[in-house]
C-alpha cells in the first residue's frame, strides 16, 4: 500500500505543464502557429508540428529540471 | 557496399521495427546502418523524437531552420563560443562500411525511412513500406505520422 506522499509525488509527475495551442495556418503540409506555455506566461510561434512538438517537450524537460531542485 | 534490398536508401536511412501496435499506438525498436545498436521506443511520438535527436547527432540532413524554442536562456550543451565539429555522417559513412538493415523486421511491421530534407522546421522524404513493397514520400514530419498510423491500423 503506497504512502499518501509517494502518491502525491506521483501525481505532481502527471502534471508537466500547460500548453495553449492556435493553429493559424495549415501549409507545407503541417500547421503553424502560437503555443502559450501556461506555467509560465511564454508565447511563441511554431512553423511546424514537429517544431511545436519539440518545444513543449523541451519545456516540459525544463520543468522536470526545476521540480527536481 | 549498397543496400541491394532496399528500394530506397541512403547513408541516414533508418529501419523503423514497429513489434506492437494496439490501435492507437505502436512500440518497437529502431536501426541505422552505422551502428549494431537497437533504439527502442515505446511511442510514435517517442520514434520521432529519437529519430530527430539522431538527424541532429547527424548533423545530417542539416537543418534548414533552428528549432525555436521557450528556453531564453543559454543551452546546456552550450559551446561558449567556441567552434565545435560535429559528427557528421557523411564523414562516418566514408570512413566506416554500413551494415545491411533491408533484411531487419519488425514483428508487427517494417518501415525503412529515409529523411532526405529538413526544411520549414520539418522533414521532407520517403518511406519504404517494406510489408506491402509500398514507397510513400512525405512532406513533413505530421505527414510522415498519419502515414505511419493508417499504414499500421491497416494492418491490423
Amino acid at each position: 500500500m503506497e504512502t499518501k506522499e509517494v502518491m502525491e509525488t506521483k501525481e505532481k509527475k502527471l502534471h508537466n505543464g500547460t500548453f495553449i495551442i492556435e493553429i493559424q495556418h495549415r501549409e507545407n503540409t503541417s500547421w503553424q502557429g502560437k503555443v502559450k506555455w501556461v506555467d509560465r506566461d511564454r508565447e511563441q510561434y511554431f512553423r511546424s508540428a514537429l517544431e511545436l512538438f519539440k518545444m513543449i517537450e523541451h519545456a516540459l524537460d525544463e520543468e522536470e529540471k526545476i521540480s527536481q531542485k | 557496399m549498397e543496400n541491394k534490398k532496399s528500394r530506397i536508401n541512403g547513408i541516414n536511412l533508418i529501419g523503423v521495427l514497429v513489434d506492437q501496435y494496439d490501435g492507437k499506438d505502436c512500440s518497437g525498436r529502431m536501426v541505422h546502418q552505422y551502428s549494431e545498436e537497437e533504439f527502442p521506443f515505446q511511442t510514435l511520438m517517442e520514434m520521432m523524437g529519437k529519430m530527430e535527436h539522431q538527424y541532429d547527432d547527424w548533423d545530417y540532413p542539416e537543418a534548414a531552420l533552428e528549432t525555436r524554442t521557450f528556453i531564453k536562456h543559454r543551452k546546456e550543451n552550450s559551446t561558449q563560443g567556441k567552434w565545435v565539429v560535429r559528427t557528421r555522417l557523411p564523414q562516418i559513412a566514408m570512413n566506416q562500411t554500413a551494415r545491411d538493415i533491408s533484411g531487419a523486421r519488425g514483428k508487427f511491421a517494417t518501415f525503412q525511412v529515409l529523411v532526405r530534407m529538413r526544411q520549414n522546421a520539418t522533414w521532407q522524404g520517403s518511406v519504404y513500406w517494406v510489408d506491402q513493397d509500398k514507397i510513400i514520400d512525405f512532406r513533413s514530419a505530421l505527414e510522415f505520422a498519419r502515414f505511419i498510423d493508417s499504414a499500421l491500423y491497416e494492418m491490423v
